[in-house]
């Protein structure tokens, strides 16, 4: 019996033993699953549980004018998301977000029915929507930080900047083309938190940023709206279905405003078309018409196979090539080169093309910049279309001295204007001055560029004379001018091409002015083009007012001294309700040039010293009042004025 | 320490957003739309006229 327990007694041992045995080897076996086979994952699962990511989306880089007055910037928004798995009474959460952001409920009910886990409620809300669904407190509904881009100038400038998308990639213009510059990569913060999941520390931060860069333009925010309202006004007014109208700095091909017409908001770029998007300037070409005589004007001086005082017989209005007969707006019998410029004769012009030989004029018209790209920092750029001298038809090549065969862009028509008024030099155009970083260093920066040297000053400064006379009374386009400075500047009105009858329309056409002011030293030059205006399709009614308008205003934001002020009568100014430099108001005012003997010159600004010794050169009697600087006198300069007179001028202390 | 730190970095970043809202609102308010609107209708302003414009030497 004792034998028998001692023996029960050990196999309850070994029972015990091999227990044990068994669930150390069950603990051992789950160690090993836990700290090898599926370590890695578990401790990450665990650190996943303390730390977290933050990302900031990326920022976009600022876009500024010239005097650094932002005109596109990125700011932080909200966007509210939903978990349709987390929401319970689909309906209600529909009604009481459609109503907090005034959106359809049925789309709101759409998005919480689907199948997904996630869904984008609405994107990039304005902060009053945020308070209001914050409010609503709803379960499975949340907000996330995104960047929006706003563009505060709106329609100005729109074209030339473009817009990005809501995922900050550029998508027009220069947010398009300098896009690698402008975006920025997305941060990412690592954080550690605490059991209530409070950040304790941010870490490893800064190390993946890329900041963007911020880009400042050469356009001007201020002469930008200016030529926008004044484009919109006139293709409004003239019922025109596009319009352009540039503004560069001739000695630098700065582009100070780039206007476009039909135009967009580029804030709320979705609602508009693209044809509203695109930059006419740069991807629309036309026929110059008779703008293009500056250019053959300019190449026949310049091979000197003419002089301004040269004679054309324009017989009296009707010219044949061959079975063709070219006809001009009225009959002109013998007149000089200036006059046919002057009056833009289109006979004249053949005449003076025949002289010059349809091979030179090509070359000149090549070194013009037509047919090339003028390489301006902006996507789609064309062309347009030169012909070669082989490929031109006799009757083509007479044409092409008044602007038909050959089809030009705005920006290349208003360089080559440039190039008149700067002295013969084609200027690279460009829209970025410079790039920089987000301290302000600037890493890039673009500085003017002449592609190349087309005719001397010599014979710039003679085309520059001839086109004065096209603003001035008797010429094309009074309205062109602006009063106090002196204007050079060439009408066009074109033909556009009638696609179904395959000839030139005589209803559609587009009217051009381009030209530069003040004629002796441009500050400078402006081309204004209207496609298709209904009623009086001339350049120099519909297109001048444009330049007229744009030219006084930015001459005067730019401190460009007048030269001379209008000979009218001061009380008229003062009494007239309208402004006097208003649209269709030129017509009145007798514009006389105080450089002109017997004229009296603008003494205003000189000081007593000075305006004695102009009176003593011209024989004036000159009565002082006051001392300083002169800031008035009588009678008004560009009077005609008789040796021996007398001449008031009153003068104030500076300041 | 790590508390105080967190939160001021949070701050910053909320600084630097409201400043560029600030920034937005000032351009908006200083386009020459919004301006001359407000010139024309609050203050009566007018373009000046070709004789009231001063240059000083």
């Amino acid at each position: 019996m004792r034998i028998r327990e001692k023996k029960w007694i050990r196999i309850r041992i070994y029972l015990t033993g091999i227990f044990f045995l068994i669930i150390l080897c069950i603990i051992f076996l789950r160690a090993y699953q836990l700290q090898i086979l599926e370590g890695s994952k578990l401790s990450s699962l665990a650190k996943e549980g303390y730390t977290g990511k933050l990302i900031l989306t990326s920022q976009r880089g600022t876009i500024f004018d010239r005097d650094g007055r932002e005109l596109a910037l990125s700011i932080e928004v909200c966007s509210i998301y939903g978990y349709p798995k987390r929401i319970e009474d689909k309906r209600r959460t529909a009604t009481l977000i459609a109503r907090a952001l005034n959106i359809d409920k049925r789309d709101v009910l759409k998005k919480l029915n689907s199948s997904r886990s996630f869904v984008w409620i609405k994107r990039k809300i304005t902060p009053e929507e945020l308070i209001k669904v914050r409010e609503l407190n709803l379960a499975g509904i949340d907000f996330t930080k995104e960047n929006r881009r706003y563009y505060p100038c709106m329609e100005t400038c729109a074209h030339v900047i473009g817009f990005a998308s809501q995922d900050n990639r550029g998508l027009e213009g220069i947010e398009l083309k300098y896009n690698s510059y402008l975006e920025g990569q997305d941060i990412r913060l690592n954080r550690i938190h605490d059991a209530l999941g409070r950040p304790l520390l941010f870490h490893g931060s800064r190390i993946e940023k890329r900041d963007p860069f911020n880009l400042v333009l050469t356009l001007d925010k201020g002469i930008s709206y200016k030529a926008q309202k004044a484009l919109r006004e006139a293709v409004e007014r003239s019922g025109a279905k596009s319009g352009v109208c540039i503004v560069i700095r001739p000695q630098t091909g700065e582009i100070l405003a780039m206007a476009v017409v039909p135009e967009f908001n580029p804030n709320v770029f979705w609602h508009f078309k693209p044809y509203e998007w695109r930059n006419r300037v740069v991807t629309d070409c036309f026929e110059p018409g008779s703008t293009l005589k500056t250019f053959l004007l300019a190449a026949a001086l310049e091979e000197g196979v003419i002089t301004p005082e040269t004679v054309f017989n324009c017989e009296k209005g009707e010219h044949s090539i061959g079975n063709f007969i070219i006809h001009d707006s009225r009959p002109f019998g013998m007149l000089k080169v200036s006059e046919i410029i002057k009056f833009s004769s289109n006979i004249g012009a053949i005449k003076i093309g025949q002289r010059l030989g349809p091979g030179r004029l090509h070359y000149y018209l090549q070194k013009f910049g037509f047919g090339e790209r003028t390489g301006i920092d902006l996507p789609g750029e064309r062309k347009g279309t030169l012909r070669s001298t082989k490929d031109t038809s006799l009757i083509g090549e007479n044409t092409l001295c008044f602007g038909q065969g050959i089809s030009v862009s705005p920006l290349q028509l208003a360089m080559a204007f440039g190039a008149i008024a700067n002295g013969g030099h084609l200027m690279r155009p460009f829209l970025v001055k410079s790039i920089l970083d987000q301290s302000g260093k600037a890493i890039r920066e673009f500085y003017p560029l002449v592609r190349r040297d087309i005719i001397s000053s010599e014979t710039a400064r003679k085309v520059k004379g001839i086109l004065e006379g096209v603003a001035r009374k008797g010429g094309t386009a009074p309205k062109a001018a602006i009063m106090g400075y002196v204007v050079a500047g060439k009408t066009g009105t074109a033909q556009k091409v009638d696609r179904e009858k395959k000839t030139y329309s005589n209803k559609k056409f587009v009217a051009i002015f381009g030209g530069f002011a003040p004629s002796d030293s441009p500050a400078i030059v402006i081309l204004v083009a209207l496609d298709e205006p209904e009623g009086t399709p001339y350049g120099g009614i519909v297109a001048a007012p444009v330049f007229s308008d744009v030219g006084y205003w930015t001459l005067n934001y730019l401190n460009v001294v007048p030269s001379f002020t209008p000979a009218i009568a001061r009380n008229e100014i003062a009494g007239r309700q309208n402004l006097s430099y208003s649209i269709g108001k030129e017509e009145e005012i007798e514009y006389l040039d105080p450089d002109l003997p017997g004229s009296i010159p603008n003494l205003k600004g000189l000081g007593v010293r000075d305006v004695l010794g102009k009176a003593r050169a011209l024989g004036f009697k000159v009565v002082i009042k006051g001392s300083g600087r002169a800031v008035d006198q009588t009678p008004a300069p560009g009077i005609p004025f008789k040796k021996g007179g007398l001449l008031t001028v009153t003068f104030k202390p500076p300041g | 320490m790590g508390y105080t730190l967190s939160q001021l970095k949070k701050e910053i970043l909320q600084i630097e957003e409201y400043d560029r809202k600030l920034k937005l609102e000032i351009a908006f308010l200083k386009s020459p739309e919004h301006l001359e609107d407000r010139a024309v209708k609050v203050f009566g302003l007018r373009q000046p006229l070709p004789e009231e414009i001063v240059f000083l030497p």
